[in-house]
């Protein structure tokens, strides 16, 4: 007989006890050790997680509106092995509950005869929730036995399908989805409510010319956002097509999601905005600089094109920004070196999260220095082969804006959160890229953006679309308008993206009447003092005419 | 604890009593009736409105196993050894039986139907192939390599045809039965050590070629990181919830909880333990525990008394099933092990898992007894 069997048995039998006790000291551990904390959160589980809901806090705009709040109702729950005439009964409720749920007498009897596991009538089996305190007191008066009522409590989003992706959803359970409802569950659990930094009169509007905008041009969807320059708050955020919390089974998940934060895109021409200010900051070029720029320029292997042939002339920084040369762009990036771009480019937050009070950020996509190829200088400073979120985008907009600091986008309206961050460019290249910006508005590719009584900054950008599966490019375009006004002192930066727009891809006419729509009812709702009273905005030319030298398709 | 020491104080028979008493181990046999009348009691009470019935179920579950277990204690375990190839083919056929034309339920084919009686073949070819392997160990040594690999292939098919229905909780017991068997028959530290690594790279190259399912691979994963809102991981934290909120003696039989809510998932299955620690708190899972902890060493006691390399192994083997699915199932619902939907022996709800168990003991039994037998022999007795 195997005396290696008898001796490795033994070595069996230590194992055995250490298993035995590891899971004795784990049985003591949770319900000795942590046991007040698990009872208080059986005891909400038990109470079916309706105690959570009712006193579950509100979502707040900055204008005190509710976005989603939390009301008394009823659910109405069934004995089904105490229910003699199951179809009568479903007859009787279906007067009553009919009207407010539109259920059917069918649907309420298959309810009256659930079946448990061993196929016999069931003893509980809840009827329909979120029934209205009067309905609720109409049933308790018809005495039905096998019929009773439950307090409960249903979350309700009072302004429908406004901001419906920021907001987030509340679903069975009291489990958050998303949004707000997600991001600050803890907080609105514990029955506070979360102010947002959020203006429902500006979302209003943001959300009906992003509408507006998918409509006129074709558009599969849009998105947009306004955020202050200085501190990064959010002051709307919108994803168009919407959906309404109140139905949320009935969306699809691709409507629920926050694509201003969760879908990174190639900025395409506003990122041409960075690549000048790179170079501006590390002193390669001047306001000055006078580039011969042709209409097409080899590099590598690839060669870039202005998007209209053009003879070759001679351009200032503010010109080539101004009709958007591709060409143009690319020389002054050639001056400042790739290296020194792929870091101004990290610098002003690309390729990483924001840092938005948001689950589900994404990072965008920036190659890394080293993984440039020959022709990476010829498509990145015009934003080209990177990817980056509206979210960031528009926060880089802002540093170039209010003077040079970063800024943390947020939505919660917490005093004492400081949104602005380091300095990554200097005063004097922000406004000096702030004057060219407002130079694009006033006489170059972005003059729908205009608005009367005030001065505007901004770029149009066009890009082909990034197949996500894939990561090579599918049909369509994404076009966008990025911008800030008054241009002098900025109080806030729009961006407009328009997917896959089949009117048009030009983004003055595609995105910057949206941006224009928006910005103006945003600076005149918040009183902002106009910076140029009496003066016009100039009648918008045909965009054909006015982008001489050409705007990146 | 002490296994072989009672060898040399070994019980002298008393005159008068049956043999198959006198040689019978009484503690193992305690330990099984405790844990069958815990597992009824469990389901009385946690099976709600339902309670009688799912305990009637369990009883009659006891009754087949006692049925079969009797006869099986009272024949010589070594008899199983002549019919060790038909068992084998019995086992084989049954899993590719339930394959081609067994029931689907909750997304996987386990069960078959004789009759009106719902069998789930997986449970008893874990006992068969307990058999199976102690028997061919037995009588190789298990560090020669090709014996070794030899009976890897003998236990991979079936291991293999229990994974494809998919149940991959069930094909893991045949893994911990393979490295517990082949250790203590004298397989190699570096054969087990390769396998445990090829098993690792196998598991990897699964994941990454999707060959198990999103499904198994999110409920391995749950209990890492419960909180994220996956299915699972709100099984996990509901199972931690009621096993904490129970306390040190329970929220009392008759009380509201989470269990008869319906937050509890698969409360009289998978979760029971969850359900019966709520009740009956603390002293109530550490009284399951025991009855457990004693039942697995009483099994390693007769593995060391056994009069043979067979009877040896066989115990071992056994005793490895009983240890697996009580050591996971409560870490399981403890939050400490992945779900991978195994029940607890004796208390989950499932006849064909009791009446397995049941006749486990029997065979365990009939160990038992021969040895004191030959012992007692051996003595002069």
């Amino acid at each position: 007989m195997s005396r290696v069997g008898r001796r490795r048995l033994r070595l069996v039998a230590v194992a055995v006890a250490l298993a035995g006790i590891f899971l004795g000291a784990r049985a003591a551990q949770l319900s000795i050790v942590d046991f007040q904390e698990f009872q208080a959160l059986a005891a909400e589980g038990a109470a079916g997680g309706q105690e959570r809901v009712e006193e579950r806090g509100d979502i707040l705009t900055a204008d005190g509106r509710q976005l989603a709040t939390s009301l008394p109702a009823s659910r109405v729950v069934a004995t089904p092995y105490q229910i003699e005439e199951p179809a009568e009964v479903a007859a009787q409720l279906e007067d009553v509950l009919g009207p407010e749920t539109g259920m059917a007498a069918s649907g309420i009897e298959e309810k009256l005869t659930t079946k448990n596991g061993s196929g016999e009538l069931a003893g509980y089996s809840p009827v329909a929730e979120g029934i209205g305190p009067e309905v609720a007191r109409e049933i308790e008066t018809l005495g039905i036995e096998g019929i009773s009522t439950d307090p409960d409590a249903v979350r309700a989003y009072p302004h429908e399908d406004l901001a419906s992706q920021l907001t987030g959803h509340l679903g069975g359970y009291g489990e958050a989805f998303g949004g707000i409802e997600g991001h600050h569950d803890k907080t609105l659990e514990g029955g506070e409510d979360v102010s947002l930094t959020l203006d429902a009169a500006v979302q209003q509007e943001l959300e009906s010319s992003l509408e507006e905008a998918v409509g006129e041009n074709g558009a599969e969807g849009a998105q947009g956002l306004v955020m202050r320059v200085d501190d990064g708050s959010i002051v709307a955020l919108a994803n168009s097509p919407g959906y309404d919390n109140n139905n949320y089974e009935e969306s699809s998940p691709e409507e629920q999601r926050n694509r201003v934060l969760t879908d990174p895109y190639e900025p395409g021409s506003t990122f041409k905005a960075f690549t000048l200010a790179a170079a501006l900051e590390e002193g390669s070029i001047t306001q000055e600089t006078g580039f011969v720029v042709p209409d097409s320029i080899k590099v590598a292997d690839r060669t870039i094109n202005d998007s209209e042939e053009h003879e070759t002339e001679r351009m200032t920084p503010e010109e080539i920004l101004a009709e958007s040369s591709n060409v143009g762009t690319v020389k002054v990036a050639q001056e400042l070196g790739g290296e020194a771009l792929a870091e101004h480019t990290r610098d002003f937050g690309f390729g990483e999260p924001t840092g938005v009070d948001l689950y589900g950020e994404d990072a965008g996509n920036v190659p890394a220095y080293r993984d440039w190829s020959g022709s990476s200088i010829g498509n990145i400073p015009i934003g080209q082969g990177l990817t980056a979120t509206p979210l960031q985008l528009a926060a880089g907009y802002a540093t170039l804006a209010n003077g040079g600091f970063r800024v943390t986008p947020h939505i919660e309206d917490s005093a004492g959160s400081e949104g602005r961050g380091e300095r990554v460019i200097s005063r004097n290249t922000s406004d000096i890229v702030r004057g060219m910006l407002q130079t694009v508005v006033d006489d170059g590719t972005g003059q729908m953006a205009q608005i009367p009584g005030y001065s505007v900054a901004g770029k149009t950008g066009t890009s082909q679309k990034v197949d996500q599966e894939t990561g090579t490019y599918g049909g369509g375009y994404i076009v966008s308008f990025a911008g800030f006004a008054p241009a002098d002192d900025p109080e806030y930066v729009t961006l407009i993206v328009v997917d896959d727009p089949q009117e048009s891809i030009w983004g003055e006419v595609v995105a910057a009447p949206a941006f224009q729509k928006v910005m103006s009812f945003t600076l005149s709702y918040s009183n902002v003092v106009p910076d140029r009273p009496g003066r016009e905005a100039r009648e918008p030319a045909q965009p054909q005419e006015t982008a001489a030298a050409g705007e990146t398709p | 604890m002490s296994l072989s020491r009672s060898q040399t104080r070994v019980a002298i028979p008393r005159e008068g009593a049956a043999s198959w008493l006198r040689f019978g181990d009484p503690v193992l046999l305690l330990a099984g009736l405790g844990l069958t009348a815990f597992g009824i009691f469990a389901m009385y009470v946690a099976g709600a409105d339902d309670g009688q019935s799912y305990a009637l179920d369990q009883l009659v579950g006891f009754v087949v196993g006692l049925a079969v277990a009797v006869p099986l204690a009272l024949v010589d375990y070594k008899y199983l050894k002549r019919y060790l190839w038909w068992i084998y083919a019995a086992a084989v056929a049954s899993l590719v039986f339930v394959l081609v034309f067994g029931a689907a339920a909750g997304g996987a084919q386990r069960w078959i139907f004789l009759g009106p009686i719902q069998v789930q073949p997986s449970e008893f070819v874990k006992t068969m192939m307990v058999i199976v392997l102690a028997g061919y160990v037995a009588d190789h040594y298990a560090g020669n390599s090709a014996t070794f690999l030899r009976s890897l292939a003998l236990i991979s098919l079936p291991a293999l045809l229990v994974f494809a229905q998919p149940d991959l909780g069930t094909a893991l017991v045949f893994g911990a039965v393979f490295l517990v068997v082949a250790f203590i028959g004298g397989a190699k530290l570096w054969q087990l050590g390769a396998l445990l690594a090829l098993g690792a790279a196998l598991s990897a190259l699964a994941v990454r070629l999707g060959i198990l399912a999103d499904y198994q691979v999110a409920r391995l994963t749950a209990f890492i990181s419960p909180e994220s809102s996956s299915d699972y991981g709100y099984q996990v934290v509901q199972s931690q919830n009621a096993i904490g909120s129970g306390g040190l003696t329970g929220k009392g039989l008759g009380e509201a909880t989470l269990g008869n809510l319906g937050f509890l998932p698969e409360d009289q299955t998978d979760f029971i333990f969850s359900n019966v620690a709520e009740r009956l708190g603390f002293v109530g899972s550490i009284i399951l525990l025991v009855l457990f902890f004693v039942l697995i060493w009483r099994i390693l006691h007769i593995s060391t008394m056994a009069r043979d390399r067979f009877g040896l192994l066989l115990a071992a083997g056994l005793g490895t099933i009983f240890l697996f699915h009580a050591s996971v199932n409560l870490g399981m619902a403890m939050g400490i092990m992945p779900v991978t939907g195994i029940p607890l022996p004796f208390i989950s709800y499932g006849r064909s898992s009791l009446v397995v168990s049941v006749i486990s003991l029997g065979i365990l039994q009939s160990i038992a007894m021969r040895s004191r037998a030959e012992s007692s022999r051996q003595l002069g007795a």
